[in-house]
């Protein structure tokens, strides 16, 4: 089944093309971007459950003008009187402009977009309508799963369930551009929740996402008895000895490096600001010789995917790192004309609210040709990463923290029974990636369940992942 | 919004409702060095509404819920099928039973705020003023910032008649500031939250981000340290005060994952160090989460809900509330920690490593698992005080809460006021 584009915006598309054309008799570039997301939650657990509409809902508009030095915005949200949205334009350009040079401010000068004639559409495939489900059943399934995990250990306080149904209808309309998209994805997640006296509250969660639909459902099931016997494991943890030891990371975790270290690090609007030390290591060796990374709506079917991205440029697939060497950055419309690169269609937005920056699609490191039991057999003292709960990047001083879930002990090439949590694995992304030396051949595991920031705002959807990676990696 | 209330009670498919309208204009300049990138300004209005639907099985009392969105673009067709299809979905949520907000006569503090007369293009351009005026200064600059001032007027409504709405200013500067070191040039980021224009704090937050920057250029990665005594300042402090509102939480107590009961201590163990002292404070100066009403229209009133680690009450929004058989205190989002005796200085007696910057530290409130990487430190060995980088902490908030340490100084963080410093012992650095 093909996604459709929502009628809202089919409705409105002309009114909105008049917008565009009435401002263009003034600026000499003008783009609007129409958005009709529409979702909901689903939550179950023990002690209560919930419905409601999803937080990436949104139906608004944002316009974008040239104001002859650089670009100036507007978003809104009702239609009622276009005269006011087009005075409003006019305002933020000429008053606001005027007042801010008058107090002193410099404007920062970008040239032209210079577009290509382009009409488009797409949509994304699904099998079962999630939407065409009834909330009964629904919640009827996610019970089901709840009640199950609830009897994998007599110490669960709660076995939580979430999911969530999104349908994204955009709409990008310029001079020159008359583009529209329609995705459906849709996550689940299982949160096992134990609590023993001696070892405090234990959780761990797994999650499922994708360009499904209803069909979703299917693999949550497989998920129970990962997620709850990590958390009966959790319960024996041990504090880790702070050091640095041999690494594999599981699927999860590798996205989650490839991501803060390397997908932040080459996000071009940083290297306008000269905030990344990727910009000078362009062509240079950054990883070793096992490393290929990829980012790209196109890179891969997962949440990050798009025909167009937030500012009407087309999506596409960039290797990142190609055997070792920084290949090339991902970049947003403006900072590629300030660049004088080609842009890579990563310029997103939170919310047709919020500007847009150079973002993260799906960001990947590309499988390798060794087998996991030889990269097991090959550690002799150090741990198996498994699962995370959060990362954060620094692309100016190359840092990296991951907080990662837990790790499973590996000595002499076997698993010893010993699992440490939590852990912090930190250090510096060069260092890091250049002691990559083994690389598995399974199969590319991308997740899409979360979201990602940039510094603590401007969220977006994005899918990381890999294979399993074997590394020297500091933990704490 | 007289349309959606007269469909909502005419609806026989709504037992209850509760409405919360939110107009937001916004104000925002993007910076790079002293040139501006973009502007852009925004005017939207949301409109959240849950519906309730109470209904009775073997003689037990269940309330189910579900919130819908309305656009403002939205046909009342379409209105009216968002709420039945919510409604519906709130017939199969079966959660105990509890009782909506009630109206009450009390009088709201007016929330003081620069921004609510003049232009805000005005404002904005004091504040960026205020900002460039202290660049340049320790042999560090101002990257990058931006400046965002958001008017939100919010109304809160519900079916029993709660009726209410008050107007707050959401102000945010993202601060990124740069040093050019010998090998290479680093930068710190710095969020700042507030809701009136107070250009001294502005003008001292720059000054000292600019300083810890022009510090980092000179550390060197930390070595692996164990047992050394730690010293938190800024967010970290809030961070990890977290973890003690969270164990306080009518919602945790509830769903099972706090166990603390009235009376108890928070903090575990013999308790040789300060004692957490934790007051909910609905207004406090300068904050963009102060308000008189939360978000289901419940007047808000200060309340001390920990005193000296004993736990005098939770802290609880009404339907967490009415489940526990407790007074609801509403979700205030202020918090007020008390400061200890020790002065900084005296804190600062023998070696310790006080850590300025992380990466990102995180409290986990529900395992009390804390620690993130280390951007900017100092260490003091007991002879010298060494700028340090890299490396990163971590710890369990059980294993050092009977001996922390709270500094007499205070600093107020937004919604947060508080000791400036944390003393934990007994860290373990990871570093080289």
């Amino acid at each position: 089944m093909k996604t459709k584009l929502s009628t809202f915006l089919i409705s409105k598309r002309e009114i909105l093309k008049e917008l565009v054309t009435d401002l263009n008799t003034e600026f000499k570039y003008v783009s609007l971007l129409g958005v009709d997301t529409i979702g909901t939650t689903y939550s179950v657990s023990k002690r209560g459950s919930s419905v409601g509409d999803s937080n990436w809902g949104e139906r608004g508009f944002v316009i974008r003008v040239y104001n002859g030095a650089n670009y100036s915005e507007y978003s809104f949200n009702t239609l009622n009187n276009l005269e006011d949205v087009k005075n409003k334009v006019k305002s933020i350009v000429k008053n606001d402009l005027e007042l801010l040079v008058k107090s002193g401010t410099k404007l920062m000068e970008f040239p032209l977009i210079n577009e290509e004639e382009m009409t488009k559409e797409f949509h994304t495939d699904y099998e079962i309508d999630p939407f065409s489900i009834s909330a009964e059943e629904k919640l009827s399934k996610m019970t089901e799963l709840m009640n199950i995990g609830l009897t994998k250990s007599k110490d669960f306080i709660d076995f939580r369930v979430n999911f969530e149904e999104v349908k994204i209808s955009k709409v990008f309309i310029s001079t020159k551009k008359d583009l529209s998209q329609s995705i459906l994805y849709t996550n689940m997640s299982l949160i096992a929740i134990g609590n023993k006296a001696e070892s405090g509250v234990k959780y761990d969660f797994r999650g499922l996402s994708g360009l499904k639909g209803f069909e979703i459902f299917d693999g949550a099931l497989l998920e129970i008895d990962r997620v709850s016997n990590s958390v009966i494991q959790l319960f024996d943890a041990k504090r880790i000895v702070p050091g640095d030891y041999e690494i594999i990371c599981d699927p999860s975790v590798s996205g989650l490096i490839a991501h803060e270290a390397f997908g932040h690090g080459v996000e071009m609007d940083m290297f306008v600001k000269n905030r990344a030390k990727g910009e000078e290591f362009l062509g240079k060796q950054v990883a070793s010789e096992k490393v290929n990374m990829r980012d790209g709506a196109l890179s891969g079917d997962e949440v990050g995917t798009y025909l167009f991205d937030d500012e009407g440029t087309l999506g596409t697939d960039t290797l990142v790192i190609e055997k070792s060497i920084l290949n090339s950055g991902i970049s947003d419309l403006l900072s590629a004309l300030k660049l004088g690169t080609v842009p890579t269609g990563n310029g997103r937005r939170e919310s047709f609210e919020r500007k847009a920056y150079a973002r993260m699609t799906n960001t990947f490191f590309e499988p390798g040709e060794d087998s996991l039991e030889d990269m097991i057999k090959s550690v002799k003292k150090g741990y198996m990463l498994e699962g995370y709960f959060s990362g954060m990047e620094d692309p100016k001083n190359w840092g990296i923290q991951c907080v990662i879930a837990k790790g499973r002990e590996i000595i002499n090439g076997e698993f010893s029974g010993n699992i440490v949590s939590p852990i912090l694995l930190t250090g510096y992304v060069p260092d890091l990636l250049k002691s990559v030396s083994m690389v598995s051949k399974t199969p590319l595991e991308l997740s899409g369940g979360g979201a990602c920031g940039k510094g603590y705002k401007e969220w977006v959807k994005t899918s990381t992942g890999g294979t399993y990676i074997k590394a020297i990696g500091r933990l704490g | 919004m007289k349309n959606i209330i007269e469909l909502l009670n005419i609806k026989s498919n709504v037992d209850e409702y509760k409405i919360v309208v939110s107009t937001v204009s916004s104000t925002e300049l993007f910076f790079i060095k002293e040139e501006l990138q973009m502007n852009r300004s925004k005017d939207v209005k949301h409109i959240n509404i849950t519906i309730y639907r109470n209904f009775v099985e073997n003689d037990i009392k269940f309330k189910g819920s579900s919130t819908t969105v309305i656009e403002p673009t939205m046909s009342m067709d379409e209105i009216s099928k968002k709420i039945d299809t919510a409604a519906l979905a709130a017939s199969f949520v079966k959660n105990q039973f509890y009782n909506l907000v009630d109206p009450t006569n009390d009088v709201p503090t007016d929330l003081p705020s620069t921004f609510k007369e003049g232009n805000p293009i005005e404002h904005i351009s004091n504040l960026v003023k205020d900002i460039f005026s202290e660049d340049n200064q320790f042999e560090a600059f101002i990257n990058s910032c931006e400046f965002f001032i958001n008017k939100k007027d919010i109304r809160i409504l519900n079916s029993k008649g709660v009726d209410v709405s008050y107007t707050v200013y959401d102000g945010e500067i993202e601060l990124i500031t740069e040093a050019n070191g010998e090998k290479e040039s680093i930068e710190l980021f710095d969020v700042l939250n507030f809701s009136d224009y107070d250009p001294a704090w502005i003008k001292e937050t720059v000054k000292d981000s600019l300083y810890k920057s022009m510090l980092r250029t000179k550390a060197v990665p930390i070595s692996a340290l164990k047992d050394i005594p730690v010293i938190l300042t800024g967010e970290a402090v809030q961070d990890f005060f977290s973890y003690y509102q969270v164990k306080a939480a009518a919602q945790m107590i509830y769903q099972k994952i706090s166990t603390v009961e009235i009376g108890d201590m928070v903090q575990q163990g013999e308790i040789k160090g300060d004692l957490v002292t934790a007051t909910l404070k609905p207004y406090i100066p300068n904050s963009s989460k102060s308000r008189s009403y939360d978000d289901d229209g419940f007047f808000l009133k200060e309340i001390t809900i920990i005193k000296d680690s004993k736990l005098l009450g939770y802290y609880a929004q009404k339907r967490y509330a009415d489940y526990l058989g407790i007074t609801p205190t509403g979700g205030i989002q202020n918090i007020e920690i008390n400061c200890g005796s020790t002065s900084i200085d005296d804190l600062k007696k023998g070696p310790y490593l006080e850590l300025l910057n992380f990466s990102d530290f995180q409290m986990d409130p529900l395992t009390g698992n804390f620690g993130g990487e280390i951007r900017l430190g100092i260490y003091f060995d007991g002879t010298l005080e060494i700028p340090v980088t890299l490396g990163s902490i971590s710890g369990v908030a059980k294993d050092v809460e009977g001996n922390m340490l709270f500094s007499k100084e205070q600093q107020k963080l937004n919604s947060f006021i508080g000791p400036k410093f944390i003393k934990l012992n007994n860290i373990s650095i990871a570093g080289n």
